[in-house]
């Protein structure tokens, strides 16, 4: 395996920049369901819901 | 062509990315698809096999005859034969001596369609029992001009489904301008974006428009970061090191002072109206430099950077020389351009939303 890996390293390159794009699609994710709490705690509270998207 | 398929790209993603607005929440196949799409666009741009022709390692064997090449060949079946070397001790034709031998083949090139046969000399004492068959292979090949001779080094693919082309000069780094490229224009398309809520907002006078503009150039400083530090990188294992002050390099500087002093602006002014209609105004002048700072000033000066003014460092992307980027490297580079944009858009639009969150609260 690790004699592989050596081998061809683009391998290695794959596993890292899949990695970190796991970790910023997480992000995202979760920014996005917070996003959608808060707004649905928030502007529903007020009368101008519709008029708050552009 | 080219452009095409980057149009469509790029449209596809300004589509997909916006929809349902720029500000609406994201319905759950966007975010999936947002989320997948980049996927597929990684394992694209990383796990196919580079690829040139005999012609690359020709061009190539001349500057540096060491120097192996990927070249996609098909070994035509049944030619591989050993040939001995011989040397002659004295002018009598039979007094002479093996010297050594190596194994001799015939590969086909299919570059543009057209079907060119060479001769490859493979050093190795065992061949590789993939040159038997006639399938298409990608394998190390290096040119040497004096003895004008192909030689075979070793298997880098066997039949591969897709590959990148050969750019002479960088070879596997060329991976990188799926990255690279995109994410310089898509900071273009954020800047542009800025300009356009900026005009909106002065001559409607709403906050809303403001925290739009302001948002989109918080997300293209930070796509012209990942620009400028991508192409560190490139810039370190081809040209030698990390920031030599090429034009490219300074204009991209330039740039981002640009719309650092645009933040500084911001942060500077307390009052909400002032803020965001001496920014506004500063967001439109400052738009009017990208295009010189992008696109004109790095190709009207000498530079290491592709699309300079010198002739021999043509652009892969814009050239029209069509032979530089295969089709496989535009319809991916056309879907890492629609990648990045849904990636923008979607980062924007939970941007904007945040920020019409604190509008709310602060009222």
């Amino acid at each position: 395996m690790i004699e592989f890996l050596i081998k061809h390293s683009i391998y290695i390159v794959l596993v890292i920049v899949l990695i970190i794009w796991a970790g910023i699609s997480f992000y995202l994710l979760s920014l996005d369901k917070k996003v959608n709490k808060l707004e649905k705690n928030i502007l529903n509270a007020g009368d101008d819901t519709q008029s708050s998207h552009i | 062509m080219k452009a095409l398929i980057i149009i469509i790209g790029l449209g596809l993603g300004i589509f997909l990315g916006i929809y349902p607005g720029l500000s609406r929440p994201k319905p759950k196949f966007i975010k999936l698809f947002a989320v997948l799409i980049p996927i597929i666009t990684i394992f694209l741009t990383l796990l196919p096999p580079i690829a040139g022709t005999f012609q690359d390692a020709f061009i190539v064997g001349q500057r540096s005859k060491d120097k192996l090449v990927n070249v996609l060949l098909t070994p035509v079946a049944g030619t591989i034969k050993h040939v001995t070397t011989i040397k002659s001790l004295s002018d009598d034709p039979e007094d002479y001596i093996i010297t050594g031998g190596y194994e001799q083949m015939y590969a086909y090139d299919t570059h543009n369609g057209k079907d060119k046969i060479y001769k490859v000399v493979i050093n190795s004492k065992k061949v590789p029992e993939e040159l038997k068959n006639e399938k298409p292979l990608v394998a190390l090949i290096n040119y040497n001009p004096e003895k004008n001779k192909y030689y075979f080094h070793s298997i880098v693919s066997v039949n591969p489904i897709l590959t990148l082309p050969y750019v002479a000069s960088l070879g596997e780094l060329v991976r990188i301008l799926n990255y690279h490229v995109p994410s310089a224009w898509i900071a273009v398309l954020a800047f542009l974006i800025s300009m356009i809520f900026s005009i909106q907002y002065l001559r409607k006078r709403d906050i809303k428009y403001d925290v739009i503009s302001s948002s989109a150039a918080e997300v293209g400083t930070v796509y012209t970061i990942f620009a400028t530090v991508t192409g560190m990188f490139w810039a370190k294992f081809n040209w030698g090191s990390y920031w030599n002050w090429d034009p490219r390099e300074t204009s991209i500087f330039v740039l981002l002072l640009i719309y650092g002093a645009y933040f500084a602006l911001r942060s500077a002014i307390e009052k909400e109206d002032v803020k965001a209609r001496l920014s506004a105004v500063y967001s439109i002048l400052a738009f009017i430099t990208v295009p010189f700072f992008v696109f004109v000033l790095p190709r009207i000066t000498q530079s290491l950077h592709p699309g300079s003014a010198s002739e021999s460092n043509i652009g892969p992307v814009l050239s029209s020389q069509s032979d530089m980027l295969n089709t496989t490297k535009q319809y991916i580079f056309g879907l890492s351009m629609m990648t990045f944009t849904i990636i923008f858009l979607w980062i924007l639009n939970l941007r904007i939303r945040i920020g019409f969150l604190n509008l709310k609260i602060n009222n």
